[in-house]
Formats: C-alpha cells, sequence, structure tokens
C-alpha cells in the first residue's frame, strides 16, 4: 500500500532534539549524583507526602544503570529498568519514522494487554508503599 | 474431521480423504478462536493509540492524566480488532487530546517544580565548576 506522502519536517526536529536531550542526559547522569549533587530534583509527590509513584527512584536507577550497575538500577525501580528497552525501541522507531519514513515491525496488543499494562503500574505503585518484607524489595 | 465431498469421518490429523481421496486439512477450524494479528486485507491501518506517550505520563508525571490515557489507548485496539473502525479513530483522537492535556498540565508542573528546584540546581552547577 502505498502511504501518503507526509512532511515529516517537525518530527525530525522533535527526533533530534529527543536525541540530544538523551545525550545530554546520560552525561549529568553519569557526572552527578542523583540526591546528593542537587541537580536531579526529587518526586514531587514523595516530596510533600512521603509516598512513593510509580517512578520514584528513576534518577537513581539511571545513574546506577549509566555506570553499569545493573543490579542495583533493577533494585530502585523494577517496573522502569523493565520498561526501558521498549521504551528506547519505541524512540528507535519515532526516530526511525522521521528520518526513514518507517516505523520499526511493533507488536500489536490487544486492548485487554493494555488495561493490564495499566494495572502493573497501579499495582507497582500501591505495593512498594507497603512496609512489609517482600514489598519493600520494590521501594527504592 | 469429515470430508467437504462425500463426508466420511477422517482422523483430524489427515491430509486427504480415505474413501475418495478429496485434499482437507484442518487448518480452517484452529485459526477460528484466535484474535486477529494482522488486519484483514483492506483494512485502514491502526490508528496511533498514543500509549507511550500514556506510559510515561503515568510513570512520571500525572497518574491520573495517565491511566485516563491508557485507558483511551486500550479502547483503540479493542475497537480496532473488533473491526471497528471509526470507534478506533474516535478513540484515537481521545487519545492524543489526553496526551495534549497531559503535556500541558504535566509541562507546568514540572516547571514550576524545576522553578522551586532552580536556585538548588543553579548552586549544583556553580559547584561543579570549582
Amino acid at each position: 500500500m502505498e502511504v501518503a506522502v507526509q512532511d515529516r519536517g517537525t518530527d525530525r526536529v522533535i527526533a533530534a532534539t529527543m536525541m540530544a536531550g538523551a545525550a545530554v542526559g546520560v552525561v549529568l547522569l553519569y557526572a552527578a549524583v542523583p540526591g546528593q549533587s542537587g541537580l536531579f530534583p526529587p518526586c514531587p509527590l514523595h516530596a510533600l507526602t512521603g509516598l512513593y509513584c510509580p517512578g520514584c527512584g528513576t534518577t537513581r536507577a539511571l545513574h546506577e544503570l549509566v555506570h553499569g550497575h545493573a543490579g542495583m538500577a533493577l533494585r530502585l525501580n523494577f517496573l522502569m529498568m523493565t520498561a526501558l528497552p521498549f521504551m528506547l525501541y519505541a524512540a528507535a522507531s519515532y526516530v526511525s519514522y522521521a528520518f526513514r519514513g518507517r516505523r520499526l515491525p511493533t507488536m500489536h496488543l490487544s486492548g485487554r494487554a493494555i488495561w493490564m499494562l495499566g494495572i502493573v503500574i497501579i499495582l507497582f505503585g500501591v505495593l512498594r508503599n507497603l512496609p512489609q518484607f517482600p514489598f519493600t524489595l520494590l521501594a527504592p | 474431521m469429515f470430508c467437504p465431498n462425500c463426508g466420511t469421518s477422517n482422523p483430524d490429523n489427515a491430509g486427504v480423504c480415505s474413501k475418495c481421496g478429496t485434499a482437507i486439512s484442518a487448518a480452517p477450524l484452529a485459526a477460528v478462536p484466535q484474535a486477529p494479528m494482522t488486519a484483514p486485507a483492506g483494512a485502514p491501518a491502526r490508528p496511533n493509540n498514543y500509549l507511550v506517550q500514556a506510559i510515561l505520563v503515568t510513570l512520571f508525571c500525572c497518574l491520573p492524566l495517565g491511566i485516563v490515557s491508557i485507558v483511551f489507548a486500550a479502547q483503540v485496539n479493542t475497537a480496532y480488532d473488533r473491526g471497528d473502525y471509526a470507534g478506533a479513530l474516535n478513540s484515537s483522537k481521545q487519545a492524543k487530546m489526553w496526551t495534549w492535556i497531559s503535556f500541558g498540565i504535566g509541562g507546568g508542573l514540572v516547571a514550576i517544580w524545576f522553578l522551586i528546584f532552580g536556585l538548588s540546581m543553579m548552586g549544583a552547577i556553580m559547584g561543579n565548576m570549582h
């Protein structure tokens, strides 16, 4: 099927900005220690309520990851580190679309699978706030 | 299974009918209950469900807004798999709208948060220069 000709100029700018931002992010994450340097702001929800959100611990996890400590990264935010390869793939697919006009092959999820994904995220957010043992492993 | 030509009962794994030799195959039966992995020929492409954006919003910014976006993303795929392309397109528009709402509200909140921490961040950058 012939794909309609689309103007992808805006997508190219966004994709290029994304890649530049990611490069700067990696350098900053490598150089500075989250929570100590003052460079990365803390999670607003945790700062205001003391509760962990599903994303809490991401900056620290990424800091560990760029230093090659995958285990520590998983320990700080299991969900986010599991989702990271998929997010990188989605980003790569977008970059491919912006510069080559073609997305990478994607898996089709059923509506039910997407619902499950949402429930898993909420469940993760709730469970990591529980003070009992197996759940404390999920806390950042 | 039964031969479509003469009606003779054959084993399920039989390639041809044991009586009349007509080619038979169990494939059509096995294919029925599966959800369509690819759209039928002539179907429009699945509209964008903005799932990645929805998940990013849920994890990094505003959980309630993100959940709304995830629900619409699910609706896009459910409607599309049902063959309801107009419904899928409609949900896609809703998903897009919520992506922009999240982007606006989330962007605003992040900007405020960075302003609050601006002094600390400036301090950190200046400190690193020495």
